[in-house]
């Protein structure tokens, strides 16, 4: 009797991790995984202007390979992310310094950094809007500047301007820079940099040798998820371009519109490698798991 | 100094972080006359009255969709997350992948989801709904970050308590009640919080997957196209609000857990 | 000798305040260049405080700090000449043991090649010199204070700082790096200067001892003075060894100023020589007696004179513990003050006493020391052992 019931006990132990983990590995699969085989598939369905249906053909991955339009939406994507990750890196890696090594309190830094991500659980879209009274021609901006009489006539480019997309894309995406740099930066234990001003470091040494090493792994968690979020948007890009500038998703989310699904669906695959290429590189790079846990 | 050069800095970022939106509270007030830039002429709530009572738009219904979808998406979060955190806690067959999976679904952009959903569910001939596609996409938003929560949890919970538990004659269903749960409740609320917060602003992942009735998210989207009048700066006041609700009661109810237990002798 | 490579260190009136808390409360200290000098006392007590303030990771409030009779008060760490090893060691996570070793050189701007190889060289001097490509987590608690060492070793110090070295090792690995701070005192002209709140620790390496508590210097001195002639019981009941006990003066000898009669609050009466120090009848007063200097007395002993135990004390015998050596012996004496007697265990098997009986011990009166000041904290005795 107690003979069964341990082997029961044992093998309900071995058995009871496959079926907790089950509901979320079946949204997953049904939600993420079939959807994007899908798209999969999709991307080699015909398409004859009016309509589509399953096929197999290479024509939408031709096209989208031989258009010009999509090297040159690849080098806008390109540029917007590199130029939004400089910032944010810059801003989020000066804030977190400044959250650790001068804020003395564990009360006041928890303060500071809930300020900071506040707005991360406010809608993005509202964010964004928030920005045409600020940058507009009659905006607060222009009208400050010229009561204070640095210029007379309202500056042009502040709104509907790639200035006005990237101002809007870091505003949107720094606190997902700071969170884990902080993160990683407030496990730097202080007497490693006691340690490194006693072997003669200055404070520009402790930055490059010390610091910056030891929150390569924050950096680089930031660095995904602002690359991905810059990558992946398709709304801040042509609302505060005033549809002048677009990126591949933009692109994309018009040929959606036009119910153009297969040339849609070849540039999503396209995305889609990139994303699972990066990815797969950065968890060989950072033990996400082992992050979220010290 | 330093600290000084430093502390600027940061407060420029707040107001960096801060300014614009608070222009468009200011601006959601402007008088019946006002347009969608200072300088406010009059103060009144006309744009809101604008906004639930005319017969333009339908933000009163889409706004109960956002958060019955919000409220629907965070149970299920909540609950799916928990599961997968205990699950995880222990070494099974195919966790690596569907960690794996997780962080794909976390950084993969919104809108291929949304493609593929919408899609599937067209071909199929199910049709895209809220309560089906959308909050299937919406999942794959949520689930993640409720996951990588557990984790940060679990990782700092210690398994002795559950070990001592057991010893005193516990149950492994009385431990997960009366030992497990309490203790990371805190948790467990984060998790909720993300769950309802993200669902309810979410726009890509709804944008081909959410059926023909917009959520609220939506419904903002399309008026910042063709919306020039200050009831656009009225939904946005709204809904702002809402969500500062919802953290305000979340971080609230984190800290007087944290705030009973600290006063309980034993607890650090 | 030239001066500027002297390691004296000196604190003139030193007040250190965190948040208008006094942590080092106007110390003068002068540790000789070349000594081995540990401060000890339960935490809290301001010695950390003091290493880092010598370090230059602190600053004090008011008051100066010299080292080889130069003013470095506000200097940076590197600009003093003083290397500190960290109490968790504090080793570079992200670094090769040997690039943690030769990071001074690297931060001095001395070429790769001649820096690790320097490096290299002061790695086998800790015979640490095959873990060189090794990181720190890879490494166990002695090499990781072997790297340590090795590291503050490099910048040629002429003071060696260490807080609370041994403290995260093993008793057996503690002993051993013991001895290897021993060696290493021997090889180096340096002076060192350790903190500690372990008092055996502190008399097996010290030249000089400084007691503190509460930011206050209570005793200075060689290690054998310290434990034998505690100044107040506060000293005598944290060095350990030693039995405090309270009374007043009955009596001083007509004969001999020197002697005197203490009564204790039980009417037990004790005999002490003071010194310099004169006493009138009724002072208050307190003294001490090494627990090893005391022994438990059979009736025909107590009864005379000639043994020579003439200061005694009786009470109920309330714990025995053996400690190999030596069996230690808690005696309850009128339920207030604990009595204690570290008896040779060959003496104690001959004649062995049980919990509960009731005994007498004794020692010569000139055993018997007469503390002084009245500082009696309670945090020696939790630090005691």
């Amino acid at each position: 009797m107690s003979g069964a019931r341990r082997i029961s006990g044992m093998r309900l132990e071995r058995v009871l991790p496959y079926v907790q983990v089950m509901p979320l590995a079946a949204v997953l699969l049904l939600f993420l995984v079939v959807p994007l085989v899908f798209v999969g598939l999709l991307s080699f369905w015909e398409f004859d202007d009016i309509q589509y249906y399953p096929s197999f053909t290479l024509a939408n991955y031709q096209e989208l390979f031989a258009s010009p339009l999509t090297w040159k939406l690849m080098a806008d994507t390109i540029t917007f992310t590199a130029v939004v990750w400089l910032l944010t890196v810059l801003i989020g890696f000066t804030c977190s310094y400044f959250l650790t090594f001068h804020i003395r309190t564990l009360r006041v830094q928890i303060l500071l950094l809930l300020i900071c991500t506040i707005p991360f659980w406010t809608s993005n879209v509202i964010r964004m809007i928030s920005w045409i009274p600020f940058l507009g021609k009659q905006g607060v901006f222009n009208q400050g500047l010229i009561a204070v009489g640095v210029i007379d006539q309202p500056l042009e480019f502040l709104l509907y301007s790639d200035f006005a997309v990237i101002v809007c894309y870091v505003n949107l995406f720094t606190l997902f820079m700071i969170v884990p740099i902080f993160n990683s930066m407030v496990k730097i234990d202080l007497s490693i940099i006691e340690a490194a001003r006693d072997a003669g470091a200055n404070s520009w040494n402790i930055l490059t040798n010390i610091i910056i090493p030891l929150s390569r792994s924050g950096i680089v968690l930031g660095t995904i998820f602002v690359v991905t979020l810059v990558m992946g948007d398709f709304f801040v890009v042509k609302i505060m371009s005033g549809s002048q500038s677009a990126n591949v998703v933009s692109a994309m989310k018009n040929e959606i519109d036009q119910l153009y699904y297969p040339p849609a669906a070849a540039s999503a695959m396209l995305l889609i490698l990139i994303v699972v290429l990066m990815i797969t590189l950065v968890l060989r790079i950072v033990d996400v798991r082992r992050e979220l846990v010290q | 100094m330093s600290f000084y050069l430093l502390a600027g800095f940061f407060a420029l970022f707040v107001l960096f972080l801060y300014g614009p939106m608070s222009s468009i509270f200011v601006l959601s007030f402007q008088g019946p006359e006002g347009g969608l830039t200072f300088p406010m002429r009059g103060v009144s709530v006309h744009w809101f009255d604008v906004l639930f009572n005319s017969q333009r738009g339908d933000a009163g219904a889409a706004f109960r969709r956002s958060a019955g979808l919000g409220l629907l998406v965070m149970g299920i979060t909540t609950l799916l997350s928990f599961a997968a955190g205990l699950a995880f806690r222990r070494k099974f067959v195919g966790s690596g992948f569907i960690f794996y999976l997780t962080v794909i679904s976390l950084v993969m952009p919104g809108l291929l989801i949304s493609l593929g959903i919408g899609q599937l569910f067209q071909i199929v001939g199910v049709g895209t709904n809220w309560y089906t596609s959308g909050l299937g996409a919406h999942l794959t938003w949520t689930l993640p970050f409720g996951l990588l929560i557990m984790f940060a949890v679990f990782g700092r919970f210690s398994r002795s308590l559950e070990e001592a538990a057991r010893d005193l004659g516990a149950s492994r269903w009385k431990i997960l009640v009366h030992v497990t749960t309490p203790i990371i409740f805190p948790g467990i609320i984060a998790v909720a919080l993300f769950g309802f917060t993200l669902s309810y602003d979410e726009i890509a992942r709804s944008v081909l997957a959410i059926g023909t009735k917009n959520t609220l998210p939506l419904e903002i989207f399309n008026m910042t196209q063709n919306v020039t009048t200050p009831d656009l700066y009225a939904i946005g006041t709204f809904t702002t609000v809402v969500s500062l609700l919802v953290i305000l009661i979340s971080l609230w109810s984190i800290a007087f857990i944290q705030r009973n237990r600290a006063g309980t002798p034993g607890k650090q | 000798m030239p001066k500027a490579k002297s390691g004296k260190v000196e604190l003139l009136n030193v007040i250190k305040q965190f948040d208008g808390i006094k942590a080092v409360d106007n110390l003068n200290l002068t540790i000789e260049d070349g000594s081995y000098c540990c401060l000890v006392g339960p935490s809290g007590c301001g010695k950390t405080t003091i290493l880092r303030m010598i370090a230059g990771h602190e600053f004090p409030t008011t008051g100066r700090i010299m080292i080889g009779g130069e003013d470095v008060t506000g200097l940076a760490p590197v600009e003093r000449g003083t290397a500190m090893m960290f109490q968790n060691y504090a080793l570079f996570p992200h670094l090769k043991i040997l690039d943690n070793v030769a990071f001074h050189l690297k931060m001095r701007g001395v070429a790769k090649a001649a820096r690790q190889k320097r490096a290299g060289e002061m790695l086998e001097r800790v015979q640490l010199g095959h873990l060189a490509s090794r990181l720190p987590a890879e490494l166990s608690g002695g090499q990781q204070q072997r790297v340590a060492l090795a590291r503050s070793l490099i910048t040629n110090p002429r003071v060696l700082l260490l807080d609370e070295p041994l403290s995260a090792l093993d008793e057996f690995l503690r002993l051993q790096m013991r001895g290897e701070l021993k060696q290493l005192r021997k090889s180096l002209d340096i002076t060192f200067v350790h903190v500690t709140h372990t008092q055996p620790e502190a008399l097996a390496l010290a030249d000089r001892i400084v007691v503190m508590d509460h930011g206050l210097i209570e005793q200075v001195g060689r290690p054998e003075d310290i434990f034998n002639f505690p100044k107040s019981p506060y000293v005598a009941k944290f060095m350990g060894g030693q039995n405090v006990l309270y009374g007043s003066v009955d009596a001083v000898d007509p004969g001999d100023q020197n002697r005197i009669t203490v009564v204790q609050e039980s009417g037990n009466k004790l005999s002490a020589g003071v010194g310099e120090n004169r006493f009138k009848r009724g002072d208050p007063i307190k003294l001490s007696v090494r627990r090893d200097k005391v022994h438990i007395l059979t009736d025909g002993q107590a009864e005379s004179a000639e043994c020579g135990f003439t200061n005694q004390i009786t009470g109920q015998v309330a714990g025995i513990e053996y400690q190999g050596s030596y069996v230690k012996i808690t005696l309850d004496c009128n339920g207030k003050e604990q009595f204690v007697i570290n008896a040779p265990d060959a003496v104690f098997f001959k004649r062995p006493v049980d919990l509960g009986d009731h005994v007498a011990a004794g020692w010569p009166p000139d055993e018997t020391i007469v503390l002084h000041g009245d500082k009696d904290s309670s945090s020696a005795d939790m630090a005691a052992g």
